[in-house]
């Protein structure tokens, strides 16, 4: 199909061998994790190893959108493999990752990348269009993730800082450049084998969860580099470029915004709810000069780049781990995590630590030996030691560089930690994100699935909507009401108006079922395998129109069309999407999976919440926005609820595992024979 | 206008010590995108700072770049009256609750209050160290 | 600076004669110390009309995703490349802003450098397209004479390696894979494009010094998301 570049390269880096897998074998599965997971089916012949096994088959992968001018969806990279954070198994994976790597490999020819093996010695990857080389990354091993691509650009690029076209590769008219190499790279965390590293690219993207960070370690791949000046065909230009102008118009006008409020002085709902540029460093109370940053081809640009060079480019909880000294040390905090390569959301775990030296049981002399300052709680000194300390698994870093669950678990203190819930940690060993007891389909997805799952389709609209206005004392955006009435439009293809329902009943319905179902099949196409990013799709609800209807289910296949040339309807990428969670349930059954696994952390049914979260309610025949308060999951109904889900997807209800009958309806009979030789197919 | 009287020389002192582990309070912080955060609070002083809304204007303009900490009010009114007896911040924070104030609001009051009684006892220990220092001549 | 020009007969004509027989008055245009050669105006003169359209990027607005190279590339060559861009955002990850950021583009000189370096005269300000200094991609023969005559850096002229020609901005005068009307009369991509609306159009010449323009975008919204506006 167009936006295929028709080869993908595989990399064995034990012999050092470089060959070419044809696109054409994968292409029923556009990109992104469904090729990963498919292409890792056939390659990764035990799929019971350790993420340290140098048998890991590690994917990287573009989508057909990728390097287009499809908004949102150009520049994510993503990455798939067996990982070694979750907890108690290294389950296969997935991390993503933003900026421009993705555009850049598609540019030079390549629709991604393989890795097997291990290398002997330190190396990086060097790929400059279809010359593809193997260097010895002798001098930049010890190097942090951001001197490593400045080596390596001047490495390529033969001149650092250089300002002009550039002749690309040696080849006559191989082309020309104004753009750097486009780099991922790990840092010292990575080469420590930590468990939570990550790989960094540009100044502030980060694949983070999972451990690929450590996994590149363990295969001696300090970076990839890739330089590309070739073309994309799209199939039909002007649809893609009129698709872009009729969505991009329904947006956040940066010079118009649109009034959607009935009294003068309130302003319109930017941030999350308008998807305004530079509302990524959350938090953050950036006052020095800065300018929004976009990720190649994104029509949001969330990111900032700013005066002092601090949290250039950095999201989320990377600029709001650190908060207890002040902006300043805040700011600069966020590049620590960038520079050594760490996974925040493994090591933002201070209360934790401050507890444990609180009781008396963790610091200087301690049963846990620590000799972080923990009086100096709050400063930069502070700060620099810890995230020091972990990624060279020096002094306490030798214990979280295991990753915290692990280093609890040597402590002897996890079960009980995650059952008094000092340790939130709700789904195979990863950070709670979003309240486990109420907000379920993060907590059923995550541990459904393999992580936390960290896709936020439904959060920024039945979440923070009503949180932020009721905090200011303000009516809400929108109601409740109308939460359901779009999302039974939009979300097919169940279109079933109770989804967001998260009252106590809701929560276990066969609503909530569709709705988990939903979630999982739209990820794991949509974002995961045609690569749209989790922070502008789907499009649900846009507070800039006066409908607020998004343009999901209409924009999709749109876009996809418009580049491939195909007629791909909003349902068949469900369909694809259903297909490549139940081949990565395959994968996690081959591993060893079983329903009496997917319990979450004992917190999560044992301690009622305390703070109000709000979400819509269908209570006494009315929809409502709730605190929720006084809530846990409850055990059994969890259980109850497995059981039908299970029903829902065909898998079976005893076990949790995909049937013949389910993988057959979805074109994976072969898979359903390999799960059958190893006694692991569903009844 | 003061609420609270000036507290007791005991009070004072317990109100700024440190606390134990059995005697910390739950503070979050909640914020977009990121989820609520649970922070503990190991002192009068550190929850009194921890309290913070962001400025109401900043709230809406820049929803996602601003944060709430979190306290709950029944967990602070039962804090304060388990772990301190103080029975008239007690009665103040109970005044609170009966209202339809929103989140905002009991934030801030809740501060007001906490501030009001630390500044209190700060005022009776550094009166109590001056006492005994014309008593003695020098610091006890 | 002198603001007479001679000619190869020694008449003497005021550059602001030869601006307004070009059709456009410069005020203060300068080309960052390096001097054109003049154009004569007697026999074998070339006079070269002034575009009638600009573009103004405003440096602190952008956000640099590249949507406008990936734009530029798709509809002029149908396919996204952006070594085919005719505009080019370099960056630094690492730099400071506003510095991190530099936005390339083809200013339509009023003293066209790479018009006057093509030697077969495939290069021209077009009549019919607003005298936007254009590039016939069938006259040229890839001699690249205009890349190394372009007065900046990177060059504003393309080379096309895979067609093996020349391209360069023509404010969208010839956009065969894109429907929309283009030139100084119609709509430009990069415009169209940009999130950030950091692009403008105008038909005056803009006025520029030693760095080029100094376009300023932003406004009281900006300044609502925290952004500087000066």
């Amino acid at each position: 199909m167009k936006g295929h570049m028709g080869k993908i390269l595989r990399i064995d880096l034990t012999s050092r061998s470089l060959s070419v897998i044809d696109t054409a074998q994968y292409e029923g599965w556009f990109g992104g994790h469904g090729m990963g997971s498919a292409i890792f089916w056939d390659l990764c012949k035990d799929k019971a190893i350790s993420g340290y096994d140098p048998r890991n088959v590690i994917t990287i992968m573009t989508s057909p959108l990728s390097g287009t001018l499809v908004p949102s969806a150009s520049g994510r990279t993503e990455i798939c493999g067996i990982g070694i954070q979750s907890y108690p198994t290294e389950w296969y994976t997935r991390s993503n990752v933003g900026g421009r790597f993705s555009a850049m490999l598609k540019y030079a020819g390549w629709d991604g990348i393989v890795i097997e093996g291990k290398a002997d010695k330190p190396v990086w990857i060097n790929i400059i269009n279809d010359q593809v080389t193997i260097e010895s990354a002798e001098s930049l091993w010890g190097l942090d993730a951001w001197q490593t691509q400045e080596e390596i650009w001047s490495a390529v690029m033969g001149e650092r800082n250089y300002e002009g076209w550039w002749q690309v590769g040696t080849a006559r008219d191989s082309g020309r450049s104004t753009q750097k190499p486009a780099v991922l790279a790990i840092g010292q965390a990575g080469e420590h084998l930590n468990r939570n590293a990550a790989i960094i690219h540009d100044a502030g993207n980060g694949a983070g969860q999972g451990g690929f960070g450590g996994v590149w370690g363990a295969k001696n791949l300090k970076a990839i580099s890739v330089m590309g000046t070739g073309s994309i065909s799209i199939a039909d230009p002007n649809a893609l470029i009129e698709a872009r102008r009729w969505h991009q118009s329904r947006q956040y006008n940066v010079d118009a915004p649109a009034m959607q409020f009935p009294t003068d002085n309130f302003p319109p709902m930017y941030g999350t709810m308008a998807r305004t540029p530079g509302f990524a460093p959350l938090i953050l109370p950036v006052t020095e000069p800065s300018r929004p940053k976009g990720c190649a081809g994104c029509f949001v640009a969330c990111r900032k780049r700013t005066q002092s060079g601090y949290s250039n480019e950095s999201t989320c909880v990377e600029t709001a781990y650190y908060l207890d000294g002040g902006p300043e040390i805040q700011w600069k905090a966020a590049d620590l995590l960038q520079r050594y390569g760490l996974n925040v959301y493994d090591i933002n775990i201070f209360n934790y630590l401050r507890e444990l030296n609180k009781m008396g049981i963790l610091g200087r002399g301690k049963q846990i030996e620590c000799d972080l300052p923990f009086e100096k709680f709050g400063s930069w000194e502070f700060i620099d030691m810890y995230c020091r300390q972990i990624a060279y698994r020096e002094g306490i870093g030798a214990d979280l560089g295991e990753g915290i669950i692990r280093a609890s678990a040597k402590w002897g203190r996890l079960e009980e930690d995650l059952n008094s819930g000092i340790l939130p940690f709700p789904n195979w060993g990863f950070n709670e994100h979003y309240d486990p007891r109420l907000e379920v389909e993060w907590s059923y997805g995550s541990i459904l699935g393999d992580r936390d799952i960290n896709e936020h389709d439904f959060n920024w609209y039945v979440h923070w909507m009503p949180m932020v206005t009721a905090a200011a004392g303000q009516p809400p955006a929108y109601s409740a009401e109308k939460i359901s009435e779009i999302f039974a439009k939009k979300l097919s293809p169940y279109n079933d108006p109770m989804m967001p329902d998260y009252s106590e009943e809701g929560i276990y319905s066969d609503a909530k079922i569709k709705s988990v179902a939903w979630h999982r099949h739209y990820t794991r196409f949509y974002k995961q395998s045609m690569l749209f990013c989790d922070w502008a799709w789907p499009d649900l609800i846009n507070v800039n129109v006066p409908n607020l209807e998004g343009t999901t289910g209409e924009a999709e296949p749109k876009f996809i069309n418009a580049v491939t040339g195909g007629n791909i309807t909003f349902e068949e990428g469900m369909e694809l999407g259903r297909k490549i969670w139940n081949l990565d349930r395959a994968i996690w059954t081959l591993q060893g999976r079983h329903r009496d696994q997917e319990v979450h952390a004992g917190y999560v049914y044992n301690v009622p919440t305390t703070v109000p979260y709000h979400l819509p309610v269908y209570e006494n025949g009315e929809w409502k926005f709730s605190t929720c308060e006084g809530r846990t999951l409850d055990r059994n109904k969890w259980e109850d609820f497995k059981t039908r889900y299970y029903k829902f997807e065909g898998w079976d209800p005893e076990t949790g595992w995909p049937t013949r009958a389910a993988l057959s309806s979805v074109g994976l009979g072969q898979v359903a024979d390999e799960l059958a030789k190893n006694d692991r197919l569903g009844k | 206008m003061s609420k609270l009287s000036k507290p007791s020389l005991e009070l004072a002192t317990k109100v700024l010590s440190e606390l134990e582990y059995a005697d910390r309070l739950n503070g979050y912080r909640m914020s977009p995108a990121v989820g609520n955060a649970r922070h503990s609070l190991f002192s009068f002083q550190e929850a009194t700072n921890f309290l913070k809304i962001g400025d109401i204007g900043d709230l809406m303009i820049k929803g996602g770049s601003t944060s709430i900490a979190f306290i709950n009010p029944q967990e602070l009114r039962t804090w304060v009256d388990r772990v301190y007896g103080d029975q008239e911040l007690v009665a103040a924070l109970d005044e609170l609750l009966a209202t339809e104030a929103s989140l905002a609001e009991k934030i801030s009051t809740m501060k007001q209050l906490m501030k009001e009684r630390l500044d209190g006892c700060h005022a009776v220990l550094a009166a109590e160290n001056d006492n005994q220092k014309d008593k003695e001549g020098h610091y006890a | 600076m002198s603001d007479k020009t001679q000619n190869s007969e020694n008449r003497e004509l005021s550059r602001r004669q030869f601006l307004k027989f070009a059709g456009g008055i410069a005020a203060g245009v300068g080309f960052g110390g390096s001097l054109p050669r003049l154009f004569q105006l007697s026999d074998g003169i070339i006079a070269v009309p002034a575009s009638e359209g600009y573009l103004l990027i405003d440096t602190k607005k952008c956000a640099g995703c590249l949507s406008c190279m990936m734009a530029c590339s798709l509809v002029h060559e149908g396919k996204e490349n952006l070594s085919l861009s005719r505009i080019q955002i370099l960056q630094n990850p690492y730099g400071r802003f506003p510095e991190d950021i530099s936005q390339e583009f083809c200013r339509q000189c009023v003293y066209p450098a790479c018009v006057e370096a093509c030697p077969t005269g495939a290069l021209a300000a077009d009549a019919k397209t607003g005298r936007v200094r254009i590039v016939y991609q069938n006259k040229c023969v890839g001699c690249q004479q205009c890349v190394e005559a372009c007065h900046y850096d990177p060059s504003r002229v393309v080379w096309n390696h895979e067609d093996k020609y020349s391209i360069k901005c023509d404010l969208c005068a010839n956009t065969p894979y894109w429907n929309e009307k283009g030139g100084p009369d119609g709509c430009q991509a990069c415009i169209e494009i940009c999130p950030m609306k950091a692009i403008a159009f105008t038909k005056d010449i803009p006025r520029q010094d030693m760095e080029g323009y100094t376009v300023n975008l932003r406004g009281l919204a900006w300044k609502n998301l925290g952004f500087p506006t000066d």
